[in-house]
């Protein structure tokens, strides 16, 4: 099963949308409700990552038939100038715009890892890309 | 704490419930935050009986308390709700409740009574 999703940048009022239809298919296919949990939490998290911080992307859900859950987000920029510093829990560039929409806080990047069973992420200017499995 | 006991307490109101049931739940703490990213963060091993409180009046209240298998959220300062807003909490299946308290005397009344010590 693959679905691809379009993220906007800045497009606030629809963030959110992508993950909420991942999990309800998920929750559909009765998948481990422990599981179900990390990956809406991790997918959320990198959806409102794509609208606050880049120009915009996509989101890719995949089920293998092993039952692997791996999300893919990808960008066309800005990109993160310096990733270890992006994944210090507190660290943020957030705008003022995307505080006063509650997010911000600097624990999205470390929130997604620990939810993850793996985590990668590459940036350049170019773009971003995160990739994160779950089982 | 039943949810009768709570709006009792902050003296709240019923803005919008999705599910009769959420009166039947034993909230067993409360998480009260402005900042979505932090309960997101903080709320990991949630589930129905955690209640959400918060002066965020947006849509992504309603996704994170959806994303973490909330049942309701109550706003704080009164909190002004429009026709969006209970079409977003119908959306995600949230109840929601409002208090003209602030998120300091709400969060100290609640927990003074018992919710979440």
């Amino acid at each position: 099963m693959k679905k691809v999703y379009t993220v906007l940048k800045d497009n606030y009022e629809d963030a959110g949308q992508a993950s909420r239809d991942i999990k309800m298919t998920l929750k559909m296919l009765e998948i481990n409700p422990k599981v179900l949990k990390r990956i809406s939490i991790a997918c959320y998290e990198a959806e409102i990552n794509l609208v606050i911080h880049s120009n915009g992307g996509t989101i890719t859900f995949e089920l293998d038939d092993d039952g692997i859950v791996k999300l893919s987000f990808d960008d066309t920029g800005p990109g993160i100038e310096n990733i270890e510093l992006a994944m210090t829990p507190g660290y943020s560039t957030a705008s003022k715009e995307a505080r006063e929409f509650g997010f911000g806080a600097g624990m999205g990047l470390d929130n997604m890892k620990n939810c993850a069973s793996t985590f990668d992420i590459q940036s350049s200017k170019d773009g971003t890309h995160l990739r994160m499995t779950f089982q | 704490m039943k949810l009768r006991e709570i709006l009792e307490i902050i003296d709240g109101k019923e803005v919008y419930v999705d599910d009769e049931r959420v009166y039947d739940i034993d909230f067993k703490s409360a998480f009260g935050s402005d900042l979505m990213s932090d309960a997101l963060c903080h709320l990991r091993d949630a589930d129905e009986t955690e209640l959400l409180i918060t002066g965020l009046a947006n849509m992504q209240i309603f996704h994170t308390a959806s994303t973490l298998d909330l049942a309701a959220v109550l706003l704080v300062r009164g909190k002004n709700v429009d026709e969006h807003m209970i079409k977003g909490a119908k959306m995600s299946n949230i109840s929601l409740f409002v208090t003209n308290y602030t998120m300091y005397e709400t969060c100290g009344r609640l927990y003074e009574k018992g919710l979440g010590k």
